[in-house]
């Protein structure tokens, strides 16, 4: 472990400020081949819901110039087999795990988030109000700044552990929505999830996925992603979780730079096996050639609001 | 995720190519069947692409890969040559069940390029296995240059081996000769009729299916295709396949 990456926010400890996408690295199980998922500050793991869910139906992946679109619609196997066959095994590493909780509605979020405070089946709590691939809920919430708030406050009345909002980028105004979580007691925010994007087989004439629409992510996405964390720094005063293309310790630096206390990998991750260990390296290797005692001096330092505190 | 470089290149059907890699990690445990997720350097391109193994040679430590130019991603791996690197990760996913006795393969188009490991690893135990290979012409039939002579071929113009679709000489095999097992790989349309004549002639098939993928290890839930859902939940065919027991999947 490397020094100058601990970080401490909203009461964790972290080893460092890398952590996986949610839905891009299952429940820890399948990368374990590659490296030991402990390695991460933290865990973020796939959504889970109030019932199993099957998913939209194929195809749900495509590749984009520089991303890719997906519609999974939150394939998971719901909060019973979550708390039953999952979190054991999770709870045992040694790192954070943070439960991505979504749902259709106020009470699917509130019922999520109670259960698996109870079991203890997380160290946090990452809402999803922003997949824009399910019909209801969660984009429902996320696009609307009381939609937001109405949801952080009631999850809020119902846990103690760490509330993180995960947002949309597709929204008008990120900073309102982003001051909005914090004032209802959002403890971080994790910034962003996909863009609603959409491609067309030209030999068909039909839309590539059978949802027709998807999130887009991956490199293509990063300049958006870096401009809504740079904004929403500047509107509030918790930490942000920070995500959106980073494919290398370079754009986790960009990040950070934008205002981020942390970082996650996503679609890096899925082409990539290793892209988590090499961002972790590659982050270690900046602060040793810097001689700078934490990571957390950079962090902000694009955003004068922030750089300067 | 291992750095391979590549040993030969080799021209063996229009628009595809025979890739032998150095590859000591690979060979070692590959199985027939399983594929490698391929990082290209394509431009725009991000997501890895998933080739199955062709040939695997643990004491050599080589890995061989068939596969067709049809996109950026293996047009940019086609365009490689001797010399130059390539990463690859794997093995991955489920592959063969490996059953003595008498064997069919069936293969369509670029379907044929894990049955050349298969007969190799089947004939290794002691099997015999019939190789029944299925194109749409002469020039589209992937490394006939590396098919042995006892093998059935048919093309849909008639330009090699008999006229017509690969069922033509599988039914009249499965008429003449008793088999032991069937294993398949080709489009879905193929895949379909293989499987209604083994079931009638009650021969147990297995199956490699085909899909985009974003991961390969199951992390995305992205390779989910029609043909593959088990109750109410869809099957990864990078993980819980790509090989499936026919009667797991709806054909």
């Amino acid at each position: 472990m490397s020094a100058p990456l601990k970080t401490k926010l909203f009461g964790l400890e972290f080893k460092n400020p890398v952590m996986s996408a949610s839905g891009t690295f299952g429940f820890a199980d399948c990368y374990c081949d590659f490296f030991d998922p402990a390695i991460m500050g933290a865990v973020v793991v796939k959504a889970v819901t109030p019932l199993a869910r099957a998913g939209n139906p194929p195809p749900r992946i495509c590749e984009t110039y520089s991303g890719m679109l997906n519609a999974i619609g939150l394939e998971n196997p719901g909060l019973d087999a979550y708390l039953r066959d999952i979190a054991p095994r999770l709870m045992g590493l040694d790192t954070n795990i943070i439960v991505n909780v979504a749902g259709s509605t106020i009470d699917d979020y509130v019922k999520v988030a109670t259960a698996v405070e109870e079991a203890g089946a997380a160290h946090a709590l990452e809402i999803n109000i922003s997949c824009p691939n399910v019909r209801e809920g969660c984009l429902a919430f996320g696009s609307t700044d009381k939609g937001a708030a109405s949801l952080t406050r009631a999850v809020r009345g119902a846990v103690r552990l760490p509330l993180i909002i995960k947002l949309s980028p597709n929204v008008t105004d990120i900073s309102s929505i982003a001051a909005a979580c914090e004032s209802e007691g959002a403890d971080a925010l994790s910034m962003i999830n996909t863009l609603l994007g959409m491609q067309i087989d030209i030999k068909t004439g039909k839309p590539a996925l059978a949802n027709l629409t998807g999130g887009l992510s991956g490199p293509a996405l990063k300049p958006v992603a870096v401009r809504m964390v740079w904004q929403a720094a500047q509107a509030v005063k918790i930490p942000i979780i920070g995500m959106g293309g980073i494919k290398d310790s370079d754009d986790a630096i960009e990040f950070m730079m934008a205002g981020a206390s942390a970082v996650a990998v996503g679609t890096a991750q899925l082409a990539d096996p290793m892209a988590i260990p090499k961002v972790i390296k590659g982050l270690e290797d900046y602060c040793k050639a810097r001689g700078m005692a934490s990571i957390n001096e950079i962090v902000g330092a694009a955003c004068p609001g922030r750089g300067e505190n | 995720m291992e750095k391979c470089t590549v040993l030969e290149m080799a021209d063996i059907a229009e628009g595809m190519k025979r890739m032998v890699l150095k590859a000591p990690g690979l060979a070692s445990g590959a199985e027939p069947g399983q594929f490698v997720m391929a990082r290209t350097e394509a431009q725009g391109a991000v997501l890895g692409r998933p080739l199955g193994i062709s040939g695997s040679d643990g004491q050599e430590g080589t890995v061989t890969l068939r596969f067709a130019a049809v996109g950026k991603g293996t047009a940019w791996l086609a365009a490689r040559e001797p010399g130059d690197s390539v990463e690859l990760s794997g093995p991955l996913g489920k592959g063969f069940v490996l059953r003595s006795g008498r064997s069919l393969l069936i293969g369509g188009g670029t379907g044929l390029a894990p049955l050349f490991f298969l007969k190799q690893r089947l004939e290794a135990i002691g099997g015999q296995a019939v190789l029944v290979v299925g194109a749409k012409n002469r020039m589209c039939l992937m490394d006939g240059d590396s098919l042995p002579q006892s093998c059935f071929i048919a093309t849909e113009d008639g330009s090699m081996g008999e006229s017509g679709l690969v069922t033509g000489p599988l039914e009249r095999l499965v008429r003449e000769w008793s088999f032991d097992a069937a294993y398949a790989c080709g489009p879905v349309p193929m895949l379909k009729a293989v499987k209604a004549i083994c079931e009638k002639a009650g021969i147990a098939l297995q199956v490699s299916l085909e899909t985009k993928m974003g991961c390969g290890v199951g992390a995305c839930n992205g390779c989910t295709c029609s043909e593959a859902k088990k109750h109410d939940t869809w099957l990864k065919v990078c993980k819980d396949g790509p090989v499936f027991d026919a009667k797991e999947v709806s054909l």
